[in-house]
């Protein structure tokens, strides 16, 4: 595995005092494009959630390139290059589009790269939060994310609710970042699409890791798949 | 591009900054105001303090979403410390409101750190604690603030050294609007810079804006620090006008009204600030003038109509009635 990137250890947390995940671990390299999968419920969302530092940690370990951590707040995780594109997006409604990307701009990073990324943000970036579609809502929440110069990006659900020909381009955009250097963690609930996506795939359930594979070995044998998510993955 | 030409376009992008007109506007109010009621320059300097106090309010309330109820903890320290500076160190009026905002900067900032980590009803009792905390001890350290009977003994100085204040009231009534005006320009900068835009984010989502690496509570101490600043200036202001402080000046019914004021014109686009206190504290003068014991009538049936038909407050009227127009044809 190259570098480590980031690094969960036995990790519990979930909201207030109840407790979502359970010694839940996980490492991942740089530059890896990591898939994690699971029911609804089984503490998916709260594994980015409390990488991001916004659930309550009650014990574990998490470190960011050997760093620890634990204490610090969702702003300084964030500034240490974490970013989260949540799966609600959280649009500021009463900014403009380039307003959103201001918003989110660190460390010199520039709202033209975003654009050329997106460039229906750009015909766009007058227009208020409120205004967007759903896929341009996603593609400003992802645009947004990238303006703090995250080294790992964390995507909640991407691709949920969107057209197809929407989500083919994001997951252009999601390979583009990849090339990029960028650490991916992808949530999804669409089975096939991880496979496709990720190098490698993380199976969640009852907030703890029960399967980790890589896609290949996923894709030669469905059925192993098939027994911890208890349904037929799209072929 | 650069980070600050990426600033540059968004601020030319925001209403607000795009244009100087309403600034022009407020000056040729000031002017026309000034001609024609030349024996009201006391109750308009009134209303320009209060505009300066309730734009300060804006910043927190409308651009930031901190609903507080103690606003007048600042106004009122403010007040205290230009008067006693004018008291005891100099009567110089410029270094007077500097010592105005300092002191309401520093109760803003003393008072913000336990208040901005509250929120909602927690928030609104704890600021108005915090003000009735400061008004017993203004009545109780009768050595200093001269207690119950309020603090008198202020005489000013001219201002520069050139604009003596005169008894009709006009240096007071330019005073008070270059304080206005030097606010106003600055909150407008202030507003559509990426620190004006991370309140509006917080407004919108306090946990979206700590995700994407902004500090909210140190952003929002912040903001109630400069709030607090620009409230002490205008006490300060209030102080050097009228020459007394009283104990009145931390009293709950100030700060409600400012709210009052800024829900009438509308909040987070500061010349609503100016509207409301503009209509409020008019309709209370004339209203109170008409019939001394009843005129709150007139303010609470004018805020219940506003507030129904107008939810964005006085400064959305000209749009709603483009609408209607527009839904007639």
């Amino acid at each position: 595995m190259p570098e480590t990137m980031l690094e969960m250890d036995s990790v519990v947390a979930g909201y207030g005092d109840t407790h979502i995940l359970h010694h839940l671990s996980l490492k991942i390299g740089k530059g890896e494009r990591v898939a994690i999968v699971g029911r609804n419920g089984v503490g998916k969302t709260t594994t980015l959630a409390t990488v991001m530092g916004l659930t309550r940690q009650h014990s574990g370990a998490i470190r960011l390139k050997g760093e620890l951590i634990d204490r610090l707040p969702p702003y300084k995780r964030s500034r240490l290059g974490i970013g989260l594109v949540p799966q609600t997006r959280d649009i500021f409604p009463s900014l403009s589009v380039e307003e959103n990307l201001v918003a989110g701009v660190r460390n010199g990073s520039s709202i033209d790269e975003a654009y050329d990324l997106f460039p229906r943000l750009k015909e766009r970036r007058r227009n208020g939060g409120r205004q967007l579609s759903g896929g341009e809502q996603q593609m400003l929440a992802i645009a947004r994310t990238l303006m703090g110069k995250p080294d790992i990006v964390l995507l909640d659900e991407p691709l949920e609710g969107l057209a197809p020909v929407i989500c083919e381009m994001l997951v252009e955009v999601f390979h583009e970042l990849s090339r990029r250097g960028h650490t991916i963690i992808l949530v999804e609930q669409h089975t096939a699409l991880a496979l496709e996506f990720a190098d490698r795939i993380l199976v969640v359930e009852q907030g703890a890791i029960v399967l980790e594979a890589s896609a290949g070995e996923l894709k030669a044998n469905r059925a192993m798949l098939d027994r911890h998510l208890g349904i037929a993955v799209a072929h | 591009m650069s980070r600050e030409s990426t600033i540059d376009n968004v601020r030319t992008s925001l209403p607000i900054a795009k244009t100087h007109w309403p600034l022009v506007f407020l000056t040729l109010g000031a002017c026309a105001a000034f001609l024609l009621f030349p024996y009201d320059l006391g109750f308009m300097t009134r209303i320009l303090i209060m505009m300066v106090f309730v734009i300060s309010f804006d910043l927190i309330l409308g651009y930031a979403g901190i609903a507080t109820l103690g606003h007048a903890a600042m106004y009122g320290c403010g007040a205290y410390a230009a008067g006693l500076f004018a008291v005891h160190i100099s009567p110089d009026p410029l270094l007077g409101l500097a010592s105005g905002a300092a002191m309401g900067a520093l109760i803003a900032f003393v008072s913000g750190l336990l208040l901005m980590r509250a929120h909602g009803l927690s928030l609104l009792m704890l600021s108005i604690a915090v003000t009735m905390v400061l008004q017993e001890i203004a009545s109780k350290a009768r050595d200093v603030t001269g207690g119950a009977d309020g603090l008198t003994g202020i005489s000013m100085g001219p201002i520069l050294g050139v604009f003596e204040f005169d008894f009709i009231g006009k240096t007071a009534y330019w005073y008070a609007f270059c304080a206005l005006f030097v606010i106003l320009a600055l909150l407008r900068i202030l507003v559509a810079s990426p620190f004006g835009l991370a309140l509006r984010g917080i407004k919108d989502s306090s946990s979206r804006m700590r995700a994407i690496g902004t500090p909210v509570y140190w952003r929002k101490v912040t903001a109630y620090v400069i709030a607090g600043a620009i409230a002490g200036i205008a006490g300060a202001l209030s102080a050097q006008i009228t020459s007394l402080v009283s104990v009145e000046v931390f009293n709950f019914a100030l700060s409600a009204e400012v709210m009052v004021m800024l829900v009438l014109g509308g909040s987070g686009r500061l010349y609503g600030a100016l509207i409301g206190t503009l209509v409020f504290m008019t309709v209370h003068h004339v209203a109170a003038s008409i019939d001394p014991f009843n005129w709150l009538f007139a303010i609470g049936f004018m805020v219940l109509g506003i507030v129904f038909f107008l939810p964005d407050g006085l400064i959305s009227l000209p749009k709603r009635i483009r609408r209607m127009i527009g839904a007639v044809r």
